[in-house]
């Protein structure tokens, strides 16, 4: 049972990285086409419209009138990039300051590190990024001759919230392997520490992290779309399934509540996803936990 | 000789200095703010081609004096010498430090932990040749097979492919060794190198170790608690109890004729099949660092204590050819006959 839901797991992050990467090419419209039902007047909510053109809508158009399955696929897309960008960029420097922090274990650098560390781990989840969205505002911030895009903000403010745990476990499982003989042994050889890191150490101690930033995958999804949806996410009209949730509100006034689980359910289903992949990996890569399953 | 070997290789054998000389040896670890002496005073000359033992019990600072030749102490462990020369030059401790790795090499005690379980042993050894020769990707590729049979691993070519949990213990050591021969050293430092191999596999490694030795005219510096390995592969042997010197020679003399009642009291612990002897221990057990007594540090074990040890500190005396640490050693070489 558990390895047929890795599969299924699977799959639906295979097709939804397929929508992400593809998404222009098979998108009915532009995103931020908006449709007339008549000369003047925009397109009214609701399933399967028609515009003034002649051009049926899938699954309707938002409250601009433009094509909420376009919106889906393009919104999916950034959504998706932001998530898996920021797990990426948090677990490499993770896996960087991790492997030298527990490598130099006691040293003033470990200790700036970590108590750094611990300032940023005392916000509650995804707090942190709120702040940091919230002050660096969404419209992309200048450092020195680059411009960030808001994209970037946000992906920023989700580093920042990934990288300090994903830290403490690399340095957890650097500091055991840092006092092998191995490690010895190519100190004795003479090779310079950060050799010695990058190649003897780090490579062993990967499994860990991995395996948690696999897990982070669907809480990026969740954390992303959650920005969004409090109005964080990139502005307009670039959409973003938690900024599509959140105007779906609108459909309320208008009695057809259950627009809602258009995006709604799209991020539950990715979300659901990651999980159970980021679980399947976590089977194959964690030897105990596959023991654990074989005793039963 | 193939790719990668020394240029200085001949030279080398014109020189009539000691490879490596060491004069008063100290290493102590601090404690807080204690000073904790492991070893006092040890001074070594190391021929070409020579290998010299250092011996002693567990908590004799032997792999501490041997570690700190390769700065290799923990965190809080220090080294000091009066003197270090090598090749008949003064050189301070950073270029000693500079010597390890190259013309100077380790091999740990232990070889499963001593190889990185991630890499093939083959990348292992290429890597030492790429951080400590100056041969091309290909040359480290037919240097890295050389090796493996330089250490007589049998089918070298498809075990450079091999992780090193497919090896057993006595095979891992020997890719231990071809690391550690990989940058062509002068001097291989061994620290107990077959700690955990059985017997037949310990007697494999040192046939190895002694065949090597005399075809690249290479010194070693052997770690051991072991008599009766001493016997058979070193030449020189220093012995150590509590970080001091007791007693120092060539080894013939020093199984001949010891001078010193621990090197005695050592010689009767050890395993003799053609004498139906008992086992004669050393009563009590060795002092931990902070607990050294005054005087002499072996007299609260000796049989031969009395007053003065316990005040005075006896100095390394030259006595035939052999150094000996010992008020008594007159009476005490007196009463022990030659075996």
């Amino acid at each position: 049972m558990g390895d047929k839901l890795v599969v299924l797991g699977a799959v639906i992050v295979l097709v939804f990285l397929g929508i992400a990467i593809f998404g222009p090419q098979f998108a009915p419209y532009d995103f931020a086409q908006q449709f007339r039902a008549s000369p003047g007047e925009l397109l009214p909510i609701s399933v399967m419209s028609t515009t003034a053109t002649g051009e049926r809508l899938l699954l309707g158009s938002d409250a601009l009138g433009r094509d909420m399955l376009s919106r889906l696929i393009y919104g999916t897309r950034t959504t998706l990039v932001i998530s898996i960008s920021s797990v990426l960029l948090a677990t490499i420097l993770a896996i960087v300051l991790g492997s030298l922090t527990g490598y130099l274990e006691g040293s003033l650098f470990d200790e700036i590190v970590m108590r750094l560390i611990d300032a940023l781990l005392t916000f509650p989840g995804i707090l942190l990024a709120v702040i940091l969205v919230a002050a660096w505002g969404t419209q992309g911030i200048e450092i020195g001759p680059v411009t960030t895009t808001p994209e970037m903000t946000i992906v920023f403010a989700l580093v920042f919230t990934f990288t300090p745990r994903l830290t403490r476990t690399m340095r957890g499982s650097t500091i055991p392997q840092a006092h092998r003989a191995y490690i010895k042994a190519a100190q004795l050889m003479g090779m310079p520490a950060w050799r010695i890191v990058a190649f003897e150490l780090a490579p062993n101690c990967l499994t860990a992290v991995i395996i948690q930033s696999t897990t982070y995958l669907g809480l990026a999804v969740f954390s992303t779309a959650g920005l969004g949806f409090l109005g964080l996410g990139p502005a307009e009209p670039q959409p973003e399934l938690g900024k599509i949730l959140a105007r779906t509100q609108e459909y309320f006034l208008n009695r057809q509540f259950w627009h809602i689980f258009i995006p709604g359910f799209t991020i539950s289903l990715l979300v659901f996803a990651f999980s159970v992949l980021g679980d399947g990996i976590r089977n194959v890569l964690d030897p105990e936990y596959r023991f654990e399953k074989a005793d039963v | 000789m193939n790719a990668g070997t020394a240029p200085d290789r001949g030279a080398r054998d014109n020189n009539t200095h000691p490879l490596l000389q060491i004069e008063n040896l100290r290493v102590h670890y601090s404690a807080g703010r204690q000073k904790l002496n492991a070893v006092r005073n040890l001074s070594l000359s190391i021929d070409a081609g020579q290998t010299v033992a250092i011996v002693g019990e567990s908590g004799s600072g032997k792999s501490s004096a041997a570690m700190a030749l390769v700065n290799g102490l923990a965190g809080n462990g220090e080294w000091d010498a009066d003197r270090i020369v090598f090749k008949g030059k003064d050189i301070s401790r950073q270029e000693l430090m500079r010597l390890r790795g190259r013309a100077i090499t380790y091999m740990m005690q232990d070889p499963s932990g001593a190889l990185n379980p991630v890499l093939t042993v083959g990348d292992q050894i290429k890597r030492v040749l790429k951080y400590h020769t100056s041969l091309s990707k290909a040359e480290r590729e037919i240097r890295a097979l050389e090796l493996m049979e330089r250490v007589e691993i049998p089918d070298a070519a498809s075990r450079l492919q091999a992780y090193p949990h497919e090896f057993s213990g006595g095979m891992q050591q020997r890719i231990v060794l071809a690391m550690a021969l990989a940058p062509d050293p002068v001097l291989l430092i061994a620290d107990e190198p077959t700690t955990g191999l059985d017997v037949t596999v310990e007697a494999q490694i040192f046939t190895l170790l002694a065949r090597l030795k005399r075809e690249l005219n290479m010194s070693i510096v052997l770690v051991a608690h072991d008599l009766g390995v001493v016997a058979t592969s070193a030449d020189e042997a220093v012995v150590l109890y509590a970080g001091k010197v007791v007693e120092l020679g060539s080894v013939d003399a020093l199984f001949r004729r010891p001078r010193h009642p621990y090197t005695i009291g050592l010689l009767q612990c050890a395993h003799d099949l053609h004498r139906d002897n008992i086992l004669n221990p050393i009563p009590g057990r060795i002092p931990g660092l902070e607990e050294r007594p005054t005087g002499c540090v072996f007299h609260p074990r000796c049989a031969w204590k009395t007053e003065e040890c316990e005040s005075i500190d006896p100095e390394l005396a030259p006595l035939d050819g052999q150094r000996v640490a010992c008020i008594h050693h007159q009476d005490v070489s007196a009463a022990t006959p030659n075996s």
